[in-house]
């Protein structure tokens, strides 16, 4: 194996290229050749004026070879370890030991910042490689445990590591932070809403998706930022996740353990909420992985997207397929889509009128089903509170966050001892089969639900949302058995049980 | 006859031709002095000796019977007699589902665009009329009429929808499940040949067969200028008691309504006595703990009684509310809207509001 090795993006992973370099003699040229993109061809000038600031000028035709020769590189991470591959066959520096070099030159030689480097560390630690990242990347490096790094300010630091005659500074691994950040918003600073909390609540236990539906004003999406902080915290493997996928699009790195929590404006293209591009970037579906995907006023997306959103949040990856290659990017989110009632969003309001004509409610309502709706679990309204209610509810704030997550935790060390062994790890997950012969569900429950689903007419899937719903509640409560009081509960949830103010 | 419906004429003509000695083959023939006499103008004419000549009566009537509607002409027995005393009775009525009810009949209107306050009342109005026997009439519209109709079914009760387009037609066709259940315990009524598709000016000219069907016209929710005025209008004209449910003085949905009643029609302020008064039957329903979970078998539990006296007494309440005023959690208050609202005792009234139905099973 050549010593000098470079990395690539491929989707969020990280692809080791060997950078091989030949000099022959005659008039002064730099090809690279190994599908690279326009970043990587322009390397060359600025690998050329940065190794003549160290004084080292390249001389004779040089020819670059990035191995594999038949997958596209892309990105400016790779200057440096052409430039050291070109050093080394000078004969100016020795790499004895393989290693890997990411970072892009500046022309006078200084190290720039580079997106992908929590996937480089990855790789370097399955490798079992020592790693030389530019110092901008160093903290997102320093989460990444169990490898050598080191952060290169300038090239020439590195070369004199390389030589021996001044060591680099290797990042150490930062201290885990401890402390939970404090949430924001708290529950407790939302007034009233206690039936959307607590749909919340259940939300984060069972990892069901949400529709809040409310006026404008009632608190959607005060409510739906809250839940990021009553979700249990990232687990070592999901945080490595979620640094992968930010650092992969050069997003800042934080190495809290909170849930990522993203919020998508309805005009937002299909490209940047599912990924794609012409250098294949994760979109927001991606970014938040493991944590909340946010649609607020959801009935103003358009079709396309929504009917896009379907395939990850079923299978929680989503493929993206381009001229320039197929990638996976991680999709695994918990979604919250709001809405008002209506088009001008007063329908069924105490105080103000709703000024839309019956066909326009109608048209509204069409909207809220479809592809997506399948996937909610918990159809929850908000009340938009008359100013006399919120005084009201003044100095009744309830529980706060650190509360409510404890119970959260609780409830999902219930069901992955209870689902783990047969491959899943929330009731949201829960697939027909299990649902039918081990949910859990006493006689008397069984007896409740038939005749309930009678009267308001649920419909088969209407039954299974509602079971997954009461076995969340069940798990919260610590009950073995779903029982009556759990889905009498999980029915106050049930799709269309919110509608006959529409009639 | 039939051919008479295919214009726009009421059953007056037939008076008129009585009157003035003009037969059906005069018309058949086109004959312009027969014509003259009815004071019909040219352009009907043409439109009259051409329907004359069609097979259009027959193919009309195997259509019906192809789709089970009756049609009931204005000579037949069955034609309702209060629809006979009114100005312009319809020559004739297609009909769909059970007979015309007989017995006391009331019409509930109002306008399409209600609040939550107005489908409610109409709701539980038709609900407490349908408990004391009484069969309410509405056009089966969306807003008021549909509350009207649905709040009439719910108990189990006997509704009247009039419609402006042809019976077979189901509209808004968001109701064609509404329809169907009216069918099932009522009928629908139309003076319009099948398949005829809404026209704006249709509505206006069934209203008059509503107001004539019903003995008492009540107007819940309307603007001043809408469909329920008219109603009221022609319940007025044809001598009927016309009844408004009081709004709020500031909606303009309650404008219309309010004008009734002080222009002088009666206001509606107590349900459980109007249905009384109706019926002529002292009724006692509505103390909800009582009535309602000794009919129709519902056991509640005590949580469940008192979350129903709270919404009964207060009207609309968010879960917040019924929470601290009931001193529960909110998960047991969702608990008892879950169990409630699948019984139809409550019903969101607002996006996250919940009222008590006040329906008597």
């Amino acid at each position: 194996m050549n010593a000098v090795l470079g990395v690539t993006l491929q989707g969020i992973q990280a692809l080791r290229v060997e950078v091989e370099v030949e000099i022959t003699g005659g008039l002064f040229v730099i090809s690279v050749v190994g599908l690279p993109d326009a970043s990587v061809r322009e390397a060359r000038e600025r690998v050329r004026a940065a190794l003549r600031s160290l004084g080292i000028s390249v001389k004779g035709r040089v020819a670059v070879n990035l191995a594999p020769a038949d997958s596209p590189k892309e990105g400016a991470l790779l200057d440096l370890p052409i430039a050291v591959g070109i050093a080394h066959s000078m004969g100016e520096i020795h790499v004895t030991r393989p290693s890997l070099f990411m970072g892009e030159l500046a022309l006078d030689g200084r190290v720039r910042r580079v997106r992908g480097a929590v996937p480089a560390a990855i790789l370097a630690r399955d490798m079992g490689l020592p790693l030389f990242v530019p110092a901008g990347n160093a903290r997102e490096v320093s989460l990444v445990k169990g490898i050598e790094a080191y952060k290169v300010e300038h090239i020439r630091g590195l070369f004199e590591h390389l030589r021996g005659s001044a060591m680099l500074q290797a990042i150490e691994p930062s201290e885990e932070s401890v402390e939970y950040p404090e949430p924001d918003p708290d529950l407790s600073d939302i007034k009233g809403q206690a039936a959307a909390k607590r749909a919340l609540e259940i939300a984060a236990a069972g990892h069901h998706n949400v529709l809040l539906t409310g006026s404008p004003g009632s608190g959607k999406t005060l409510l739906a930022r809250s839940l990021k902080d009553i979700l249990p915290p990232l687990s070592d493997d999901e945080m490595m996740e979620v640094l992968m996928v930010r650092s992969t699009v050069g997003l800042s790195l934080d190495s809290s353990r909170r849930r990522p929590f993203r919020a998508i404006h309805h005009t937002a293209s299909t490209i940047s909420v599912c990924g794609g591009g012409t250098n294949l970037r994760p979109g927001e579906i991606s970014l938040a992985h493991r944590g909340v995907l946010f649609l607020d006023e959801f009935t103003e997306f358009r079709r396309d997207l929504l009917e896009s959103l379907r395939q990850p949040l079923e299978d929680g990856c989503i493929s993206v397929s381009r001229a320039s290659g197929s990638v996976t990017y991680p999709a695994r989110v918990l979604l919250v889509a709001a809405c008002n009632p209506c088009q001008c969003g007063y329908l069924g309001d105490p105080v103000e009128p709703c000024r839309c004509s019956p066909s326009a409610v109608d048209r509204y309502r069409r909207k809220m089903s479809g592809p997506i709706l399948d996937r909610v679990d918990l159809y929850v309204t908000v009340p938009r509170l008359t100013p006399e209610e919120l005084v009201q509810a003044e100095g009744q704030e309830g529980e706060g966050s650190p509360e409510v997550l404890k119970r959260v935790i609780r409830a999902r060390e219930r069901q992955w001892e209870r689902w783990g062994p047969l491959g899943f790890q929330c009731n949201a997950e829960l697939p027909e089969k299990a649902l039918k012969k081990q949910v859990g569900i006493n006689a008397e429950g069984r007896r409740f639900l038939k005749e309930m689903a009678g009267r308001v007419r649920l419909s088969g899937r209407g039954i299974s949302r509602v079971m997954k719903v009461a076995r969340t509640i069940a798990d919260l409560a610590g009950d073995v058995d779903i029982s009556t009081v759990h889905l009498a509960e999980a029915l106050a949830f049930r799709e269309g049980g919110d509608l006959p103010w529409n009639r | 006859m039939l051919l008479n419906a295919c214009g726009s004429f009421d059953a007056r003509i037939l008076d008129l031709m009585e009157e003035r000695g003009v037969s059906l083959e005069d018309l058949s023939s086109g004959s312009r002095s027969a014509m003259d006499l009815l004071g019909i103008v040219d352009t009907a004419r043409e439109r009259i000796v051409e329907l004359f000549s069609s097979e259009w009566p027959e193919e009309e009537m195997e259509r019906c019977e192809k789709k089970g509607v009756k049609v009931i002409f204005f000579s037949d027995p069955e034609y309702p007699q209060a629809l006979r005393g009114i100005n312009d009775p319809p020559l004739l009525l297609y009909s769909r589902g059970r007979t015309l009810p007989s017995g006391e009949k009331v019409a509930v209107v109002g306008t399409r665009k209600c609040t939550s306050y107005g489908s409610g009342c109409a709701s539980t109005l038709a609900s407490a009329l349908a408990g004391a026997g009484v069969t309410v009439v509405s056009g089966g519209a969306r807003g008021i009429d549909c509350a009207a109709h649905r709040g009439c079914l719910d108990p189990g009760g006997k509704t009247v929808a009039v419609v402006g387009t042809g019976v077979d037609i189901a509209y808004p066709a968001s109701h064609a499940s509404l329809y169907r259940e009216i069918m099932e315990e009522g009928v629908i009524l139309g003076e319009y040949p099948l398949g005829t598709s809404p026209r704006p000016w249709n509505f206006p000219r069934r209203n008059r067969i509503i107001a004539g069907l019903s003995s008492r016209c009540v107007v819940v929710e309307a603007p001043e200028k809408s469909g329920a005025i008219t109603t009221a209008r022609c319940a007025l004209e044809a001598g009927r008691e016309v009844w408004a449910v009081p709004g709020r003085i500031t909606d303009r949905v309650c404008r219309g309504s309010n004008a009734l009643i002080s222009d002088g029609a009666s206001p509606l302020v107590d349900i459980v006595a109007f249905a009384s008064l109706v019926s002529g039957r002292q009724m006692d329903l509505f103390s909800p703990e009582t009535a309602k979970s000794e009919m129709s078998g519902f056991s509640l539990t005590p949580e469940e009684r008192e979350v129903l006296r709270l919404l009964a007494d207060h009207g609309d309440m968010t879960v917040d509310n019924i929470a601290t005023e009931g001193k529960m959690s909110a998960a047991a208050v969702l608990r008892v809207i879950g169990v409630l609202s699948a019984y139809g005792l409550v019903f969101a009234s607002g996006p996250g509001r919940w009222s008590a139905a006040a329906s008597r099973g």
